[in-house]
């Protein structure tokens, strides 16, 4: 088909020869663009890593666009745009020999409306102007019924509230400076003006010379309405408790007169810490490094002095980066502690709340992205294990360390606010650290579950058929929830006996077919007793304007919110999700027009809202990852019926950190492309991750974090308003 | 790159023994002193030859903390070779290798190979657990036994490859049911008959290409 197929070995580098528009100099009165040559390993080079090569190599700051240079059979010269891996894989094969010419230009800036945020660079992108995103708000609140619940914080500490219009989504900002941080401070040092501190936080960091001081402030180590002094007396009080603390355990420690568990503890501790972040110069060098030490000293503490929490593997990566900002023992394990206050449940051996941060990932995910959504189901990866470390560690082991203290920051600045009424608690309870009469401790000291295990049972059961771990085993039903459903009997929990009234997810996505069993569809499931989840129903006003049946569940009413509800409502939700779909476009190419867009917002039957482009795609991508005919899959309503599922409430979502929920998303979005253009399974995936380890483009992933949870929070804000 | 069998092992053993340097050099033939902690499970693979035949080994390395008896028993289910590594400066590590493998029997189908690893073999000085010990134990349990350096190299090619032969050996005695892959064996594109060649469009030309 292409003769030119380039007589390059496959595996052998390719050379790059990249111009870019802007940077044109005049030589012998013509325009020269200005050039870089490099070569490229087309195994390891992906879109995503030419992207910021490109941009660091001409240094563009801006969005820009990448072409590459092709001849047509008749020998015609023509440029071919870069938007994909699935393009990129391609210029390597047709364009590389004897070179790969990129032309880059530009996205003039008169196109990039403040609202529009442009990761990578599509003709298609839509830009939703602040007025519309206003209008938009006023049909969904007309529609909307309220839930009844309480709306994150977040949302008034980003001051959603009528005002989303005027933020520039996602894009970052600056940094956070020391004159500007003066300004959110009264005259005695009180931090008055919080919530905008935090919000411009969010948008751009911190300078990093003022991590150290306001780091304390979004962990939330201090009691509410401390001024200056006060807070650098208090710190001095809880670091002279810190030392007390310490010392309870370092004299058993020196003496090598340990108790079993501070034997048990410290071995573990130490191992952990000479493999910590150990890259990065703080922590570097011989195993007798001073901070590696200090981690040390912070991680045995907090463990011996919360005994109902111990020592975790990962709360090393937590604690390292505090140490590297305040660079002073004490302090750092006091942010540490009041860091744990939130994050110890992800530890926790029962594995419930890791389980449902996966449950909500899931369902960002098939919110956002039904296509992607179908095909982690097909290729049994929807119990989305690879994702573990992003959740467990909130991605900090995703960024280059330096980047990953930004990211951290942008993250905290997030959270919802708690006030804290009172001191800091450094300890639990104070242990009994004196030896055990038993000096040689018998072995094996230990039988103990890991919380990695146990969050990967109960994902597996939920996610594969009880009995069968393999490679492309039987697709069975999948349950999104299902990983709570561990006490049921998995064939009722997998029996499609849900009631497809109440909800037609079995109309949304592409079922989890297999080639030998293709001929009928397999539904998502959802265990039929939420009443055993925790998730409770949400309270919805009968009349809903398409009549469709209501999702009424009755009693356990604890405040959450079922994140698959899937109402009528859930039209406008698609709607919303839909505009994002056009927005972004790394997600979608598809011809969702903005007009038809607007159009079915404004149909108040929304009866056969359309998210059309967006099934029509899947069903694309089905047929052509696992060769289900067009017929198994054109079911009527399944292209009609544009119903997903909601997401949980900010005060759910994510389970105290809604916004990571949006990171990992993001992170998994930028990648769907090169992950199903190359058919991926669910161990390809993981190893496509480890490789990424430390070299996410933090800018990016935040930039689309940031608009996706936006809007999230303004749907939300709208709902409740 | 296609590939006639895939075979999925599976690394066990306590914490710090170095279970993921050996992933590392066997996959990307270098060592890494500071190699980060593992959360989870991590994955490498590549492609071997045996007998001319092309076989990818897909591996998983595990998180060793505090897992003794509670590794799923789903993920040994999947596996077809199993490296149990112990640490040959740390006795304990030694100790607890019953548990593991009391763990490992009881939860994987019987046919897994499994491997004994005594690993840092380079550092002679520091040594608790003599070679003859660990042939012992394998010998009682019936396990292959290598001592290893995941620093130098040195066995680490053999341990990989050597599980692969015995797994091999075993599909070709018929004693692997080759088509149930919860047996940890998948046959590859080079035995379909429906694509054995001409690799069309992306999808399934990147099918073997993301081992190492």
């Amino acid at each position: 088909m292409y003769p030119l197929f380039s007589q390059r070995k496959w595996g052998d580098p390719v050379r790059v020869k990249a111009s870019f528009s802007s940077h044109s100099k005049r030589v012998d009165g013509h325009v020269v663009p200005e050039y870089r040559r490099f070569s490229l390993d087309p195994q390891l080079t992906n879109f995503e890593t030419l992207y910021s090569l490109i941009s660091r190599a001409f240094d563009i700051k801006s969005d820009f666009l990448m072409q590459y240079r092709f001849e047509d059979p008749s020998g015609q010269e023509i440029f071919l745009q870069l938007l994909s891996d699935w393009d990129l894989e391609a210029a390597f094969e047709r364009a590389a020999d004897p070179c790969l010419c990129l032309r880059i230009d530009p996205i003039p800036l008169e196109h990039v409306e403040e609202w529009d945020l442009v990761n990578t660079p599509s003709s298609d992108c839509k830009i939703i102007h602040p007025k519309e995103g206003r209008s938009d708000c006023s049909i969904q609140t007309k529609i909307m019924t309220k839930v009844g619940k309480t709306i994150n914080l977040m949302q008034q500490a980003l001051n959603l509230n009528g005002s989303s219009g005027e933020f520039a989504l996602g894009a970052t900002t600056s940094p956070l400076t020391d004159t500007e941080f003066t300004d959110f401070r009264d005259g005695v040092g009180t931090l008055i003006k919080v919530d905008e501190c935090k919000q411009r936080i969010f948008q751009g960091g911190l300078e990093p010379s003022l991590r150290r001081v306001v780091w304390k402030h979004l962990l939330n180590v201090y009691p509410d309405g401390l001024n200056g002094s006060e807070r650098m007396n208090y710190m001095c009080r809880k670091s002279e408790e810190y030392q007390r603390l310490k010392s309870e355990w370092m004299l058993y420690y020196r003496n090598k007169k340990m108790s079993e568990e501070l034997q048990h503890v410290t071995s573990m501790v130490r191992k952990d810490v000479l493999r910590t972040d150990r890259q990065h110069p703080f922590y570097s060098g011989g195993d007798d490094n001073a901070n590696v030490e200090k981690l040390f000293n912070i991680l045995t503490t907090y463990a011996i002095m919360h005994p109902t929490t111990g020592y975790c593997q990962g709360m090393s990566d937590m604690a390292s980066p505090i140490l590297f900002v305040m660079d002073n023992e004490a302090h750092s394990y006091i942010a540490f502690t009041a860091l744990m206050e939130r994050l110890k449940e992800n530890f926790s051996i029962t594995g419930t709340t890791m389980t449902l941060k996966f449950d909500h990932l899931c369902c960002a995910i098939a919110y956002h992205d039904p296509v992607f959504f179908a095909y982690l189901q097909r290729h049994n990866a929807i119990d989305l294990l690879f994702c573990y470390r992003w959740l467990l560690l909130e991605m900090k082991r995703e960024f280059a360390f330096d980047e990953a203290l930004r990211m951290l920051e942008v993250t905290w600045s997030s959270l919802p606010k708690s006030p804290r009424e009172d001191e800091l608690a450094l300890f639990e309870r104070m242990p009994d650290l004196a030896p055990t009469a038993s000096a040689p401790i018998p072995l094996p000291t230990r039988i103990k579950e890991s919380p990695y295990t146990k969050v990967c049972s109960l994902r597996r059961q939920s996610s594969s058929p009880a009995s069968s771990f393999s490679f492309n085993s039987s697709d069975g039903p999948i349950s999104l929830h299902s990983a709570l459903k561990n006490s049921r009997d998995s064939q009722s929990a997998c029996s499609p006996s849900w009631d497809r009234g109440n909800i037609e997810l079995d109309d949304v996505f592409i079922p989890a077919n297999d080639k030998v069993n293709s001929t009928q569809f397999e539904p998502l499931v959802v265990p039929h007793d939420l009443k055993s989840i925790d998730y409770t129903e949400p309270r919805r006003d009968l009349a809903q304007p398409n009549g469709r049946t209501q999702f009424v569940l009755n009693e356990a009413n604890n405040g959450q919110q079922c994140p698959l509800m899937a109402t009528g409502d859930d039209s406008v939700s698609s709607a919303l999700s839909s505009l994002m779909n056009a927005k972004d476009p790394e997600e979608k190419r598809g011809d969702v027009s903005n007009e038809g867009l607007s159009c079915s917002l404004e149909d108040s039957a929304l009866e056969d809202f359309e998210v059309v482009g967006s099934c029509e795609e899947a069903i694309e991508a089905a047929a052509a990852t696992t060769m289900i005919t067009p017929s198994n899959t054109t079911h009527p309503n399944y292209v009609r019926r544009g119903v997903r599922p909601s997401l949980p409430s900010p005060d759910v979502l994510g389970c105290g950190n809604p916004f990571l929920i949006f990171l990992c998303l993001t992170v998994l979005l930028q990648h769907r492309d090169s992950i199903i253009n190359r058919s991926l399974d669910s161990n390809e995936m993981a190893m496509h991750f480890d490789r990424l380890v430390r070299k996410h483009n933090l800018e990016r992933v935040l930039s689309q974090a940031r608009t996706l949870y936006y809007r999230y929070l303004a749907h939300f804000n709208s709902q409740n308003s | 790159m296609s590939y006639a069998y895939l075979f999925k092992y599976i690394i066990i053993g306590d914490t710090g023994v170095g279970k993921s340097c050996l992933l590392l050099q066997f996959t990307d033939k270098r060592f890494q002193p500071v190699h980060d902690l593992t959360i989870g499970v991590e994955f490498g693979a590549r492609m071997i030859t045996i007998d001319g035949k092309q076989i990818k080994l897909q591996i998983w390395d595990t998180a060793g903390q505090e897992a003794f008896r509670s590794i799923t028993r789903s993920y040994y289910r999947g596996a077809a070779g199993a490296l149990l590594v112990y640490d040959i400066t740390r006795r304990d590590t030694f100790n607890h290798l019953t548990t593991w493998l009391e763990d490992a029997r009881q939860h994987s189908n019987s046919n897994m190979v499994i491997m004994l690893i005594g690993n840092k073999s380079d550092l002679e000085s520091r040594r608790e657990v003599k070679k003859e010990e660990g042939e012992a134990f394998a010998r009682e349990h019936g396990l292959v036994f290598m001592e290893t350096s995941a620093k130098t190299a040195a066995n680490v090619e053999e341990a990989f490859i050597n599980t692969a032969r015995e797994i091999y050996e075993k599909i070709q005695e018929g004693v692997f049911d080759i088509n149930n892959e919860a047996n940890g064996i998948k046959l590859g594109p080079q035995h379909l008959p429906s694509n054995a060649n001409t690799p069309s469009g992306g999808a399934s030309a990147s099918q073997g290409g993301s081992c190492c």
